[in-house]
């Protein structure tokens, strides 16, 4: 483990805040792109598997294992059997979503977490560092059957932990609070429930089953322009591949609902085990 | 890494998330040329891609991204003239009632190892608001991903290609379906049928890109270029986010 001192510590924790900036950055880019399983085998602590966490609304997972099989996993077979109704119904896509360079992961959906309003505190000590973020983010998605699309508004916070292994920055821990999940053209302030008429639809995949707060109102096959029912790919439509481990410890907005820190907001601290952990 | 390496890399990508910075602010003014001038390479091989190609060359960035948005901005004045008299055609009245900002989020900036260049990515939660020839203004999401190299020139960090793939695009306060015109079963808006005739024109009046290719596109979810900047020796064409990579 490498360690710091003196001028060289000061040196570790300034160049850290925009490393850290940037595997957060990676963060959104490989969950945009549905390449989940990269993200935990590329970005995540190697060293401290029993310790990763992930929380979001509702449910949280600890441990690699669980985390792989809620977050990780799933991606592929939902694609390839996306793929295989969408050739069924509309065979004029073949040739495109058949090319050598199709990751057929990329069809569930489009989920683009942004990243703003960051504040990073890296440890005295500079082996490990907390990091919050707002993202105004979205989704798009894709109907292939029936060759409409849709998007919707998801904005959260992200509260992080992140240590440093073998001279990089990891993942240790997640915190996402989602405050807003509305359609476009839908005031969030009166959201309706996904699935529902007017609604955002439900969200595909397993980078995250619908929130409790927020459940289809109906879960219904996809239909092709025949008219035709077809089968529902394994993980489409929130599939819970894993069981949290604990509850979530957040809610959409509600008119309800008092406005709480969470994630909390980083503040300067020694060593990681002397403060709060995300 | 020595500790004067790990500063300077942290201080260049400070430097250069405020030369993209200026460029939001440049490009939300309409300022293009000053743009170019100020904050964009010397170099004759700059260029700007987008979902359509790439447009090559330091005269074709300023046919394309300085002059003929003044000739846009023109056309369209005279069209809002069109319809009413009392709108004065003049260099000082272009952009009428515009409004954009193209926001700058999701930094992820890698300098290469030998410090002369830099690959960022951001994205851009972007509207674009522009006042009508009929007089009504209207604003767009415009959701997209920025891959930009840069170059060090003396001491300060330039562009060098800017490449936008626009992923989303849809009228503000409307539900987002991905296809364009009236909505399925509108009434028929002959005005507002002559006025998108209008606007497209002008806008295929524009310089064509050098080099015309479908680069970009979501149609099948997250594209997969442009490559998330990753750490790097040096730059070489095949990771260049300029043409370089498809010549």
């Amino acid at each position: 483990m490498d360690k710091f001192n003196g001028l060289s510590l000061e040196a570790h924790r300034i160049a850290s805040i925009p490393q850290i900036e940037n595997l957060m950055a990676l963060h959104s880019y490989y969950h945009a792109a549905n390449m989940n399983s990269n993200e935990l085998t590329d970005i995540w602590s190697k060293e401290q598997p029993d310790e990763v966490s992930w929380q979001q609304n509702f449910g949280f997972w600890k441990s690699m294992p669980h985390m792989s099989l809620y977050y990780g996993e799933g991606h592929w077979d939902t694609g390839l059997a996306l793929r295989e109704q969408i050739i069924e119904a509309r065979p004029e896509l073949k040739d495109d979503l058949m090319q050598p360079d199709m990751d057929v992961r990329r069809l569930v959906e489009m989920p683009v977490h942004t990243l703003t309003t960051s504040i990073v505190e890296i440890a005295e000590d500079g082996m490990s560092a907390k990091g919050l973020w707002y993202t105004p983010g979205y989704a798009l998605r894709r109907n292939y059957l029936q060759d409409t699309a849709s998007a919707c508004w998801m904005w959260e916070k992200y509260g992080a932990d992140f240590v440093w292994e073998n001279g990089e920055w990891k993942f240790l821990h997640i915190q996402i609070g989602m405050d807003i999940m509305a359609d476009y053209g839908q005031s969030w302030a009166e959201p309706k429930p996904m699935g529902a008429p007017g609604g955002p639809p439900p969200a595909g995949g397993p980078g995250g089953p619908p929130p409790e707060e927020a459940k289809p109102a109906k879960k219904e096959a996809p239909v092709g322009k025949d008219g035709k029912k077809l089968k529902v790919a394994p993980s489409m439509g929130g599939g819970m591949a894993c069981p949290p481990d604990g509850p979530g410890k957040y809610s959409v907005y509600s008119r309800t609902r008092i406005p709480t820190e969470y994630p909390k907001i980083p503040e300067p601290y020694t060593t990681l085990s002397e403060t709060f952990s995300y | 890494m020595t500790d004067y390496e790990a500063l300077q890399s942290a201080y260049d990508i400070y430097m250069i998330k405020n030369v993209m910075g200026r460029h939001a602010y440049h490009h939300a003014l309409g300022d293009h040329r000053a743009e170019l001038d100020e904050i964009w390479s010397q170099r004759d091989d700059i260029s700007w891609g987008n979902n359509m190609g790439f447009w090559v060359g330091r005269e074709t960035m300023y046919n394309y991204y300085a002059d003929a948005k003044e000739v846009q901005d023109e056309a369209t004045l005279k069209l809002m003239a069109k319809a009413n008299p009392k709108i004065e055609v003049k260099k000082e009245n272009f952009q009428l009632g515009a409004l954009l900002m193209h926001s700058l989020t999701t930094p992820l900036i890698q300098v290469a190892n030998d410090g002369k260049t830099a690959q960022g990515m951001w994205y851009s939660l972007g509207q674009v608001t522009n006042a009508g020839p009929d007089g009504k203004a209207s604003g767009q999401w415009m959701h997209e991903r920025y891959a930009v190299d840069f170059i060090k020139e003396g001491e300060d960090w330039k562009i060098w290609h800017f490449f936008v793939g626009t992923d989303l695009g849809c009228e503000a306060g409307k539900p987002f379906t991905g296809k364009f015109g009236p909505a399925p079963g509108a009434e028929p808006d002959p005005q507002a049928e002559e006025n998108r005739k209008a606007m497209m024109a002008i806008m295929e009046a524009l310089p064509k890109p050098t080099i015309p290719m479908e680069l970009y596109h979501c149609k099948y979810g997250w594209h997969n270029e442009p490559h998330f900047p990753r750490p790097y020796a040096t730059h070489t064409a095949e990771i260049s986010y300029g043409p370089e990579k498809y010549l």
